[in-house]
């Protein structure tokens, strides 16, 4: 059966947005295509910046035939009772087309009734394109529309050309002012643009003769080719991004590689601000070289070899040019100290509610000297210094200009101003990590700082009422919270977050406290389990089990789902689970843990106690180093004294005294587990479930 | 080419194309967009094609005259065609090659650049022109202005015309430029640049600045409450200036360019009302 060859030719569209418009389109072809009962093989997809292309493999050139079916009258009504139709059936055979005698019995819900069946031949497939086909075209969404003619369409940029053939002949589809040909235009710059196309099926090839790569996937392939093999050459690496490697493969229909050399004036300005420059606006591919310079760059021309140097000379002057802005801003940050211009960070409001800059960074510093305190990381000064600097690039020109310089910015300058380099490098990763996963800071007073940053941000926006609700986020409190989490449990950081939250509320001056701080609570809560669950691949009911317990400690949360996880598998812990499920289920709404040895009666309760008390003392050593896995290993040899427990022991005894004295000691006993976490909801594999 | 051959040479491209050719409005803009002839231009239901010479100050992009390329005031070469030919990316790539430049040979990409002016409230959907990565041309194709919906929809294209001189005389910095065979683009426009840095960056004396804005904002008003639209427009085109000499100045806060600039765009809208009760072809 023949190919579909659908063809939007549009004006250049923009780059980022090509690759999702296209998916679209395919998903909607494949849905329209199923709901016109039309058959096909596969729908292969094509773009470019001028073109979104549909290839639909094999498609059937008729509709399947459909069997319609209708309900009549009930055959009571519809038929004498010798058989014979009645007024009500002749009526409804005519209203649906069919011959009286043809009207069949059927019952529905032990009632019979008349009714009419027919099929209905498929329609031809070149009959319903000029109908499905422009119809795509309207469903889908472009984040901008616009208007280019009185047509009333709106798309993303004007379409100019459509070409509709299945197999070797023309589909007539009609879009606005626009009908649908044979005739696609191959690059923008050959001499001889339009081509005409001889069938669906040789269209790829037709195309790239004209210069078009319309495969995305191919251009992709052709551009990492070219980074790579300059980089072995250079023997550096290539710098590139998600959205700078998507600007160059969909910018243009032919990108072929041209290398450039970066002019050594400017050998002084950071090599950090000489890879934002080239990076700038997603047009050029830095190098870095081993000793850490980048003086080369690569560029990608839409179209052929750049043989006499004319574009690669054009490329070398815009970097020149740019250089010199980035060397002027840098120039003139430079006149001002980093320190002498966090005063200025009072003019810049980072939140009405919350107040300036520099309130910010008030609270950063407070918070910031209570985590160095209670962690012991960093030098009370450095921290203070740090934190007192770490805004300060926001003010400068090359931030303003270079927004991803933040941080890095700043580290050039406190350099360059002489501070420490323990503080210049903490002014850098505070903002670490900057994406999910990315890389974390080292220093600690780096990590110090960036906690601090990150928990001030989220209580802030959550006080401000800022809760994310969907995709509402304004201060991205989400993956804040994720940095900070992530980063206490990488770099073990002792510390319980939801107790420091209220040093962090106790900070805040500039806003009245109607929030709850349980908001901020839960928030956290649901963040750490989220992180758990996503991140550290923790089972559910792991996760239930060690909420039970004290949870602010993100490290340590951690740290008792993984060995709770490592355990949950072996035999031996999920029969403690059962001991531990017994002494739990008796003691859910027992309030107290108070008991008195001297009521025990039973050498079973006695053996039970020495133990507790030998285990109670080597867990609280176990659990100060946070070594959650020799605690478990203790909690196991509880488990034969607890069935020995419960097979002699009468715990709901006649004697109240006895009852409460026992229920007491077990509420005790299961103290000691529920410090790690409630085993008893850990999902076993022999548990009754 | 020198660069007023460049100029004639649009003139009489666009000429032929149907423009009319017009001149430099003479209060200071930012961009040829400013130029009544575009901005009142765009509006209402009328065919409407332009073409001229707009030079465009900015003062923050002031270099002291030490960039090569980037300036406080550079020359737009302004076109208008409304409603947009359908073939007018082919028609404006036409203009260049008649200007000499060979495109077969150079990088030429429309990359994405969607137009917005807040201080005039509008928008449009286009690219920046690229050659060799280079802008040389903003395309745009109005959607709205001051707060009007546009029907029919225009196109502008605005050539930066050093930009262009520079690939055209393969010079690399704008002040080596010749103007004509025999004076440059130093001789005539090094000298302004140093001074108006200066002025812009650290002379301009605030308080002036700001109570003359506060002056032609009030004219602009009063203008438009007894429906005088032209005089109103060309205060409000002095508001923006003296804001972006403030901006530069370094004086405005975040919070205080919002509400300058909501100033401004109140202005504008209030022009584009205007035009448009009197009824339009009297631009």
């Amino acid at each position: 059966m023949p190919d579909l060859l659908f063809e939007i030719g549009t004006e250049e569209m923009p780059a980022l947005e090509v690759p999702r418009l296209a998916a679209e389109l395919k998903a909607e072809s494949k849905r329209a295509f199923s709901a016109a009962h039309l058959a096909y093989k596969r729908v292969d997809l094509h773009y470019t910046p001028r073109r979104l292309v549909l290839i639909v493999r094999d498609l059937a050139s008729v509709q399947e035939d459909q069997v319609k079916e209708v309900k009549g009258p009930p055959a009571a009504i519809a038929f004498n009772p010798d058989g014979s139709p009645t007024q009500a059936a002749i009526g409804f055979a005519k209203t649906q087309g069919v011959a009286v005698e043809a009207l069949e019995r059927v019952e529905v819900e032990n009632k019979v009734y008349a009714f009419a069946r027919q099929t209905v031949p498929g329609r031809k497939a070149v009959d319903l394109l000029p109908e499905i086909l422009p119809s795509l075209v309207k469903r889908l969404h472009p984040s901008k529309s616009m208007r280019w003619d009185n047509s009333g369409i709106t798309f993303l940029r004007p379409i100019r050309w459509l070409v509709c053939l299945y197999g070797k002949e023309v589909i007539p589809v009609t879009l606005g002012t626009l009908r649908a040909s044979r005739v696609t235009r191959g690059h923008r710059f050959l001499e001889q643009e339009e081509v005409t196309l001889e069938s669906a099926t040789t269209y790829e090839t037709a195309l790239e003769e004209a210069l078009v790569t319309v495969d995305p996937q191919t251009r992709e392939e052709a551009v990492i080719g070219s980074l790579k093999e300059a980089a072995r050459k250079l023997e550096g690496e290539y710098l590139i991004d998600g959205e700078l490697l998507g600007r160059i493969v969909n910018g243009g229909e032919h990108p072929t590689p041209v290398l450039g050399h970066v002019s050594t004036e400017f050998i002084n300005l950071p090599v950090e601000v000489v890879q934002a420059t080239l990076r700038e606006e997603g047009k050029f591919v830095p190098f870095i070289l081993s000793d850490g310079t980048s003086p080369y760059f690569m560029g990608f021309r839409d179209g052929l070899r750049d043989e006499k140097g004319i574009v690669r000379a054009g490329f070398e002057r815009v970097v020149r040019a740019r250089l010199r802005d980035s060397q002027f801003f840098f120039d003139k940050d430079r006149r001002c100290s980093l320190a002498e211009r966090v005063r200025e960070l009072r003019k810049v409001i980072y939140d009405v509610r919350l107040g300036s800059l520099w309130d910010k960074v008030e609270r950063i510093r407070a918070l910031a000297g209570e985590i160095a305190i209670r962690t012991g990381r960093g030098t009370p000064a450095d921290v203070d210094r740090a934190a007192f600097l770490c805004k300060a690039d926001l003010v400068t020109e090359l931030v303003k200009a270079f927004p991803e310089l933040q941080g890095v910015a700043g580290k050039i300058y406190a350099r360059l101003d002489g501070e420490p380099d323990t503080v210049a490098v903490a002014i850098h990763e505070h903002y670490l990590p900057s994406f999910s996963g990315g890389e974390l800071p080292q220093s600690d007073v780096g990590i110090v700082i960036s906690l601090a940053d990150k928990l001030d941000t989220v209580v802030g926006a959550l006080l401000a009422g800022e809760e994310p609700t969907g995709s509402r986020d304004p201060y991205g409190i989400k993956r804040q919270a994720n940095g900070l989490i992530h980063l206490a449990t990488t770099k073990g950081i002792d510390l319980d977050f939801l107790d420091l939250i209220h040093v962090s509320q106790e900070i805040y001056t500039t806003i009245e406290q109607k929030v709850e701080m349980s908001n901020v609570v839960k928030f956290l809560t649901e963040r750490a389990r989220q992180f758990l669950r996503h991140y550290c691949n923790i089972p559910a009911d792991v996760i239930a089990a060690v909420s039970a317990a004290e949870v602010g400690n993100f490290y340590r949360l951690l740290r008792r789902a993984q060995v709770l996880t490592t355990w949950r598998k072996r035999e031996t812990f999920q029969s403690l689970v059962i001991a531990f499920s017994r002494v739990r289920n008796i003691t859910k709404s027992v309030e107290t843990d108070q008991f008195d040895p001297k009521l025990f009666t039973q050498e079973a309760e006695r053996v039970l106690w020495r133990e507790y008390l030998k285990v109670e003392g080597q867990l609280t050593r176990f659990f100060k180093t946070g070594d959650y896995a020799g605690a478990i290993e203790r909690l196991v040899t509880l488990k034969e004294p607890i069935d020995r427990y419960f097979d002699d022991v009468l715990v709901m005894a006649k004697e109240e005294d006895l009852k409460r004295n026992r229920l007491g000691f077990l509420s005790a006993l299961a103290g000691l587990f529920l410090r790690i976490g409630d085993f008893s909801v850990i999902v076993t594999d022999n548990a009754p479930s | 080419m020198n660069v007023q051959e460049i100029i004639l040479q649009l003139h009489n491209f666009w000429r032929h194309q149907g423009c009319l050719i017009l001149h430099p409005y003479d209060v200071e803009t930012g961009a040829g967009t400013f130029n009544p002839a575009t901005f009142f231009g765009a509006l209402g239901p009328s065919p409407w094609r332009v073409g001229y010479v707009e030079p465009s100050r900015r003062p923050t992009d002031g270099r002291y005259g030490e960039n090569p390329i980037r300036l406080r005031l550079h020359h737009q070469y302004q076109t208008v065609l409304k409603p947009p030919p359908a073939g007018i990316q082919e028609i404006y790539l036409t203009s260049l090659e008649e200007l000499g430049l060979k495109l077969a040979e150079h990088d030429v990409k429309f990359a994405e650049d969607d137009w917005e002016s807040p201080t005039l409230g509008a928008w449009g959907a286009g690219w920046q022109v690229l050659v060799d990565e280079m802008e040389i041309t903003q395309f745009t194709y109005f959607q709205q202005m001051g707060g009007v919906t546009l029907d029919p929809v225009s196109v502008e294209l605005t050539y930066g015309l050093e930009r262009i001189a520079l690939l055209l005389q393969g010079k690399e910095s704008t002040y080596g430029l010749q103007w004509n065979d025999e004076v440059t683009y130093k001789t005539l426009w090094w000298e302004k640049e140093r001074q108006f840095s200066i002025y812009n960056f650290e002379a301009a004396n605030v308080e002036r600045i700001q109570e003359m804005f506060g002056l032609c904002a009030e004219e602009c008003r009063a203008s438009l409450a007894v429906g005088l639209v032209f005089p109103a427009y060309d205060y409000a085109l002095k508001c923006s200036h003296l804001f972006n000499v403030l901006d530069a100045r370094g004086v405005i806060s975040v919070t205080e360019r919002e509400s300058f600039i909501a100033r401004i765009r109140d202005l504008a809208k209030g022009c584009a009302k205007g035009y448009l009760e009197i009824g339009e072809n009297v631009a």
